[in-house]
């Protein structure tokens, strides 16, 4: 199909033309941007960079920054400058804690970001069927079924992942999730029943059969801004550029949760499946 | 009891006016053809009242027991009729067309038709057009108000509507998708074309069901002098129409278009794959009319359409050994068929009865097969269907007073998403809505004063879709008050629902239209609408002028939520749309028009504001509208140029598309999501995230591309054949004169030669700049049109045809 494509967009360059745009952008000041994926138990890495007009020149990492380290509102550390605009800690990070971060410099003031690390949850049962159903190219694919406990009295946040051994490669997959864009994320907030019960349906984009395949699952429980932030780069990916077949989508802007700034501070702990051999 | 006195008095008074006139009606026609004249004017001349024929070529006047009629109607010799009877009386008038351009001039009072755009196929003939061949949706992107989506596209954006938010009417049945080559050509084939009426905004109550605009076209019953037709070819397609009577009261009108594109497409495409790859694309469509005039009372009609728009490939490929053979099909259009039924109860009564069915599907057919065992077709469809009854009812009650009232029942079926799928096992998700809904209107059109007259009217609709249930009162009010005889003024007020929403993706310029209907989630979309216009006339009609604001809100529109641009692969299709959305637009609308002379032509100028606001989109802020255009100017010139050649010349003034601006660059996190080829992922439960630069956008639809302009140039020479001596015009035209490079869309990236760098597959940095994609650059064209008829020699073919007509 895809040549189809590129054949069809050859035909639609002849009739047409592209040209640079030399219009005069928009006035933008420069911020600092403030980003780091935290995970449980792991060391707290920060990555702390300045934002710039479209230009020919690389963004400038904010090597000269003073990083500070809060945990559930405490000093905790300074961070130490590592490389490549990363400011690295000595401290891991424990689920069921506020950090925060606060980054000064020169030109932009005060930057900062706060998240929650949260408790990880496990999945109750998961099972995976080998040829469930079949997608719109007539390849047998396979499907997950899995449940875990719903906490009524908090809004929770999951990503589920899977690791596929396939002989000797592994693939990341993507679901179609019932939820309201495709993406490996769920949320209790809807759910009314004692427990999430899923069933899952996901394809292979190996060319291969997915015959004697084995998975392995990550459950990540994640931040709210984890969550949000994930929607919006899947979206922010589809609007990014246009397409021939399907017209141009609107841009989407990523998310953010920084203050006086851009970037996402989010953070996420994990649970991991045994390897499933499906059935 | 007081009551009751009251009602017979009045039914007394009604009746004593009623004795003191008499109704004079029927229908007006050509006298060489007998086709219908729409909109010609018949006049009292003794006390300057008048009224205008409606779709049927059917007029209805009160007047004295003597009275002399004036009859008229562009292009054709005035005809004056002496009334002298004491009853009701059905008077068909036929005009003859005039040979001398004096003739031409009308001069009586001027048609009003406030918010409504009238074009004949003369004017849709004499408007320079890409392929060289008049387009009836094209011409009238060029009226004040109505703008396309982009370049290039049949979709229409009426007074800040969507897309989805007109209706079209082909002698009254709706038609549903109305483009050829994504939005290029309109699918109306204009030599089946009478007359073309665009309704804006103070629909009467007869209209419903969209609530943007009404474009109602009627179709041509054919030649009834003589069997003729003609036969064009041009860049894009081939058409031929057949015309003539069928006995002595009957005519028949048969046309089609092809394109002649597909089998070079197949074998270019043949040729440069090395037989790996074909491919090709093509439409088509085929309308047909047979009319039926038993006697002067009764007329029946029925029409049949079908067109398609067919995209196929066919490929060979190679998998880990494995040859792989796949073939695929899209194609969407329409069918329709109708009858209809007209009948003159009376002088003062005429019927109108429509029964008719439309299609329109979305098709995608895919099939493989391989040298292993595997074997699969796959379908995806998407789908409308229409089956509707209409009964209309045209009473002149009293001389002042004229009231139209109708019923319309609709069945529909919807079905949004619906996959087939067999190879060793077979699967079919279907998705489908049974709809329906019941209108019923009411329409007063009573005049008072001079020039002055209200047309006062409501339509009551009831709906259904499945479990949901929904009634409504849609009320209609239209006052044109005459200041003179040449000044009008207008005010209106109108509010629609619309039971279906159309779900498309800007931008897209293939087959992505699917239709969804109104349901309990997905809610009716309504609107409604306020004009004031002016109307004038002025140097014995020779210049018209039209000023109209209006102002227009939109509620409960539906489109794709962020991040989908079709339902494919979702049977719970509903999931995608997002509901619930405000629209807003406003402007003003200014046209000046110069009717006859040696040049004729129009200027038409908008100004307008639209925004549109949902609750899940950018944040829940209202934003500017995908298609809003402040500025739309838009210039016709035509001039004759001796007896053979005629020049035109339209030139077409637009404010930029807004788009979303990108103000700068962040880095942001891959989240751990590795693209690597084909899309797969290689994923490191404990590997390290990259980073990458993202861009940071203002806000939605913030700034503008460049203004679009663009000027087009058209001659036609009309001359006749060297050994049939048959009339043959060849159209020469130049579609964006200057070569203008209007913005399509813009995008970013870093080279300009169409392949996309994508930082997100950890590819490092490159500088980004903005291009924009251009699609038409100048298009000369040239077509060709014979024409040939029954009084010419040495035509075999038609010698062929009317034996197989029997024809008299």
């Amino acid at each position: 199909m895809y040549k189809f494509i590129i054949f069809l967009s050859v035909l639609y360059c002849l009739g047409s033309c592209r040209k640079k745009v030399t219009d005069t952008f928009p006035y933008f000041d420069k911020a600092t941007t403030l980003n780091a994926i935290l995970q449980a138990d792991s060391l707290v890495k920060v990555h702390v960079s300045y934002t710039d007009q479209l230009s020919d020149d690389t963004l400038q990492y904010a090597e000269n920054a003073r990083v500070s380290l809060f945990v559930n509102d405490t000093l905790a550390e300074i961070l130490a400058y590592d490389s490549l605009g990363y400011f690295t800690s000595n401290t891991s990070v424990l689920v069921n804690t506020k950090i925060k971060c606060e980054v000064e410099t020169y030109n932009n003031g005060l930057t900062s970001a706060t998240c929650f690390i949260p408790n990880p949850d496990s999945l109750l049962k998961i099972t995976v069927t080998e040829n469930a159903w079949t997608n719109r190219d007539g390849r047998a694919s396979p499907a997950v079924q899995f449940s875990l406990i719903n906490h009524f009295n908090e809004i929770k946040y999951y990503e589920l992942r899977v690791k596929v051994y396939e002989g000797h490669s592994t693939y990341m997959e993507t679901f179609n999730f019932s939820e309201e864009i495709s993406l490996l994320l769920l949320s209790n907030q809807h759910e009314t029943d004692s427990v999430i019960s899923k069933y899952l349906e996901f394809e292979l984009f190996s060319f291969g059969s997915n015959a004697h395949c084995a998975y392995l699952f990550e459950l990540r429980t994640v931040s709210e801004s984890y969550y949000v932030y994930a929607n919006s780069l899947k979206l922010y990916e589809q609007g990014r550029y246009p397409t021939f077949d399907m017209g141009t989508i609107v841009p989407h802007s990523l998310y953010t949760n920084v203050n006086n700034g851009y970037g996402i501070f989010a953070g996420y702990s994990t649970y991991y499946t045994e390897k499933i051999q499906p059935q | 009891m007081k009551k009751k006195h009251s009602l017979l008095l009045i039914i007394s008074l009604f009746s004593l006016f009623a004795q003191a006139k008499i109704t004079i009606s029927g229908f007006v026609s050509d006298s060489k053809t007998q086709e219908v004249l729409i909109g010609a004017y018949v006049i009292n001349l003794e006390t300057g009242t008048g009224t205008t024929t409606n779709n049927y070529g059917y007029y209805s006047l009160v007047c004295e027991n003597e009275a002399i009629l004036q009859f008229s109607y562009v292009g054709y010799q005035k005809h004056t009729q002496t009334i002298a009877t004491k009853s009701d009386t059905i008077i068909n008038i036929a005009l003859s067309e005039s040979n001398s351009i004096d003739e031409v001039v009308v001069k009586a009072q001027k048609r009003s038709s406030f918010n409504t755009s009238t074009l004949s196929i003369k004017e849709l003939n004499s408007i320079p057009s890409l392929g060289a061949k008049p387009d009836v949706v094209k011409t009238m992107q060029l009226l004040p108000g109505i703008q396309g989506q982009s370049e290039g596209s049949s979709l229409l954006i009426v007074r800040g509507g969507n897309p989805g938010d007109n209706l079209f009417l082909l002698d009254k049945v709706p038609l549903i998708y109305v483009n050829h080559l994504g939005g290029f050509f309109s699918v109306f084939n204009p030599d089946m074309i009478n007359s073309i009426s665009v309704y804006k905004g103070g629909f009467p109550a007869e209209y419903g069901g969209k609530i943007s605009s009404v474009v109602d076209i009627s179709q041509r019953r054919g030649n009834a002098d003589s069997l003729k037709g003609t036969f064009s070819i041009g860049l894009t397609d081939a058409s031929l129409t057949l015309e003539g009577r069928l006995g002595k009261k009957a005519t028949f009108i048969l046309a089609g278009r092809k394109t002649m594109i597909d089998p070079l497409f197949y074998g270019l495409t043949s040729a440069l794959k090395d037989n790996e790859f074909r491919m090709f694309y093509g439409f088509h469509d085929v309308n047909a009319k047979f009319s039926w005039q038993p006697n002067a009372k009764n007329s029946l009609f029925f029409n049949v359409y079908q067109g398609d728009d067919y995209l196929y490939h066919e490929s060979k490929q190679g998998h880990y050994a494995i040859d792989e053979e796949t073939r695929s099909i899209n194609i969407w259009g329409n069918s329709l068929a109708s009858a209809g039924w007209n009948y003159t109860a009376s002088p003062k009564v005429l019927l109108e009865n429509n029964i008719s069915y439309t299609r329109y599907r979305l098709k995608d057919k895919q099939s493989i097969s391989d040298t292993s065992e595997f074997d699969k077709i796959s379908q995806y469809l998407s789908s409308v269907e229409d089956a509707s009854l209409r009964s209309v009812i045209n009473y002149q009650l009293l001389k002042w007073w004229n009231m139209k009232a109708g019923v319309q029942p609709s069945l529909y079926i919807h079905t949004p998403y619906s996959f087939y799928y067999t190879a060793n096992d077979t699967i079919r998700d279907i998705s489908q809505v049974l709809a329906g809904q019941t209108a019923t209107f009411i329409e007063n059109k009573i005049k008072f004063l001079k020039n002055s007259e209200v047309n006062l009217g409501g339509r009551y609709v009831n709906y259904f879709a499945s479990d949901f249930q929904h009634s409504w009162f849609e009320p209609r009010f239209n006052l044109i008050a005459g200041i003179n005889a040449n000044n009008k003024i207008n005010l209106s007020y109108m509010q629609v629902k619309q039971n279906t929403h159309l779900l498309h993706s800007s931008g897209a310029i293939m087959n992505n239209e699917v239709w969804i209907p109104a349901t309990k989630e997905i809610p009716l979309a309504e609107s409604w609408q306020g004009t004031i216009g002016w109307m004038s006339s002025f140097v014995d009609n020779m210049y018209s002028t039209e000023v109209n604001l209006y102002y227009k809100e939109m509620c409960n529109l539906a489109t794709y939520k962020e991040g989908f641009v079709n339902l494919k692969g979702d049977v719970d299709w509903a999931q995608r749309i997002e509901t619930g959305g405000k629209g807003l637009s406003y402007g003003l609308e200014f046209m000046l028009k110069k009717e006859y002379g040696d040049w004729t032509g129009s200027l038409s100028y908008t100004w307008s504001k639209t925004t549109r606001q949902f609750d899940e989109i950018n944040n829940g802020k209202e934003y500017t509208y995908e298609y809003d255009r402040p500025h739309s100017l838009s210039l016709m010139i035509n001039h004759k140029l001796g007896k053979k050649w005629d020049f035109n010349l339209t030139w077409v003034y637009q404010t930029g598309l807004p788009y979303t601006p990108v103000l700068g660059r962040h880095y942001t996190p891959s989240l751990n999501l590795d693209y690597q080829n084909d899309n797969i992922w290689d994923f490191d439960p404990t590997g390290e995230e990259f980073y990458y630069e993202a861009l940071i956008y203002g806000k939605r639809n913030s700034a503008r591309m460049s203004d679009y302009h663009r000027l087009d140039i058209g001659f036609n020479y009309t001359t006749t054949t060297k050994k049939l001596k048959r009339k043959a015009i060849w159209s020469f035209s130049v579609y964006n004169m200057y070569n203008r490079q209007n913005p399509s869309y813009y995008y970013y990236n870093n080279n300009e030669t169409g392949e996309i760098h994508r930082p997100e597959l950890n590819n490092g940095f490159k500088p980004l700049s903005m291009y924009q994609m251009s699609l038409f650059p100048i298009i000369p064209s040239v077509s060709y049109k014979l024409f040939f008829h029954k009084g010419d020699n040495k035509k075999p073919f038609i010698k062929r045809f009317e034996g197989l007509l029997f024809y008299d």
